[in-house]
């Protein structure tokens, strides 16, 4: 990995780190500690712009400083659940995006990412996340479909909109230095060619 | 709004608690959950509580500090518990209308609110007694083994850094797009979801193009400084691992034992 990629995963997870208290808001008709927050949208920046790995990393180092800053104070369970939703959506929606670089490619991704968040989050929920919290087995199933379903699709639809609206903008900047980089690189080779 | 995040509630100390190494300490956390998740007797519970209690007396942090940890977890214990107690099958103490305690659901009540509990502390006094540096550190040399299957310890340490260094400028880069923005009329606190989601949009690019302005100048001072990655890099601050860590960590291991054997007597 490049310097370059690797200073910019940092800020980028530096960016979602902050976006996790500087806008989240609670939605509607849920409990309130499930709030919407669209600290996902850096991490699938860097997976639409640099492959599904780099925004998982972003993903990860963005819940590790949100562990080690001291704020997850649920700890284990709380770091826990965000990495493998994080993790999940990113990873979906960046493998899609890599072979279906288009407009239309983009939304399919971007919706695929957020049905596999639903199916992974449910599941992850009902089998460790749940349990862990000590919640009764017999209550799981009803608390996944009256909160964790619509939170995680409300919260991959969110993201997944704000993503699409943002991505072609700034992703200029994030790869543009390193095309203009190529096209020096190749001027000069014709120019020794010559 | 912007004013309560501080990356780290570290707070400086000369206790046994801090001057532990911060890869015993991130072991000792862990071996400390495995143990409270195995625990399932009052025994069990009493010696947790135990053992949290001393922990946080031998840190030396003050006890509001943990109490505010417990804070945003609140909702989601009593909301446990509520559903232990009145939901536990078992023999009926208590009665009014549909709803009933058992003698089953106040144990499992309890136990479930005590775990929660005692995790959120341990998990706090692991930040309240390490800077985010030092931990970032530890989790280097933690995950450096990982190396040989790919898993790039050093380069996740650099991206650790590099945001804690940036974190307080981009807050206060998001601070003043905030004004900017707001002074031409936007909105970020009112609406439905989809007018606060569409309102991120003149926040966020601004933001990311901040980011990436700088992160481009980073890199390449960065490189200009020769840098090469984690291979033969010296330090200024090696961690050293003393007598006082090894025993910690035998006697984590012995508690760990202990409390699985509380499970079955």
């Amino acid at each position: 990995m490049s310097v370059k990629k690797m200073v910019q995963v940092g800020f980028l997870a530096a960016v979602g780190f902050l976006l996790m208290f500087t806008l989240e808001f609670p939605l509607p008709l849920l409990p309130p500690f499930l709030k919407y927050d669209p600290s996902e949208v850096p991490a699938l920046i860097a997976a639409f712009a640099y492959g599904p790995w780099v925004g998982v990393l972003v993903e990860l180092v963005k819940n590790v400083l949100f562990f080690v800053s001291g704020k997850a104070t649920s700890g284990i369970i709380g770091f826990l659940g965000a990495s493998i939703a994080g993790c999940t959506y990113v990873l979906v929606a960046g493998s899609v995006y890599e072979h279906w670089r288009t407009k239309k490619g983009a939304v399919a991704s971007l919706i695929a990412g957020a049905l596999a968040l639903v199916v992974v989050m449910s599941l992850a929920n009902y089998f460790i996340l749940l349990p862990l919290w000590g919640i009764p087995t017999e209550q799981v199933g009803g608390l996944i479909i009256s909160a964790v379903v619509p939170f995680n699709a409300a919260k991959g639809i969110l993201s997944g909109v704000i993503s699409f609206v943002i991505y072609k903008r700034v992703s200029v900047l994030l790869r543009g230095t390193e095309t203009q980089k190529s096209t020096v690189k190749e001027a000069s080779q014709a120019r020794a060619g010559k | 709004m912007l004013k309560d995040i501080t990356i780290g509630q570290y707070i400086p100390g000369k206790s046994l608690v801090h001057i532990l190494d911060p890869r015993t300490k991130i072991l000792s956390a862990v071996i400390f959950m495995i143990a409270l998740f195995s625990v399932n007797s009052p025994l069990g519970y009493v010696s947790m509580g135990i053992f949290t209690f001393l922990v946080v007396w031998l840190s030396q942090i003050p006890f509001h500090y943990l109490l505010r940890g417990l804070k945003p977890v609140l909702i989601i214990i009593v909301f446990t518990v509520t559903l232990h107690l009145f939901l536990t099958p078992g023999s009926e103490i208590f009665r009014w209308g549909i709803l009933k305690i058992t003698v089953e659901g106040v144990r499992q009540g309890v136990f479930m609110g005590l775990r929660l509990i005692f995790l959120v502390f341990i998990t706090s006094l692991l930040t309240l007694t390490t800077s985010p540096i030092s931990l970032t550190d530890g989790l280097e040399y933690l995950l450096s083994p990982g190396r040989k299957v790919g898993l790039p310890a050093h380069e996740l340490a650099m991206m650790m850094s590099i945001a804690l260094r940036f974190i307080p400028t981009l807050l206060e880069e998001t601070e003043k797009i905030m004004k900017a923005q707001m002074a031409r009329g936007a909105d970020f606190e009112s609406g439905n979801l989809w007018r606060r989601a569409k309102n991120m949009v003149p926040l966020l690019v601004p933001l990311f193009v901040s980011a990436f302005r700088r992160a481009d100048d980073l890199a390449m001072a960065m490189e200009a400084r020769c840098y090469r990655g984690g291979t033969g890099r010296t330090r200024l601050k090696e961690l050293v691992m003393y007598n006082r860590d090894y025993f910690t960590l035998f006697f984590m291991v012995c508690f760990l034992i202990y409390a699985i054997i509380t499970r079955y007597i």
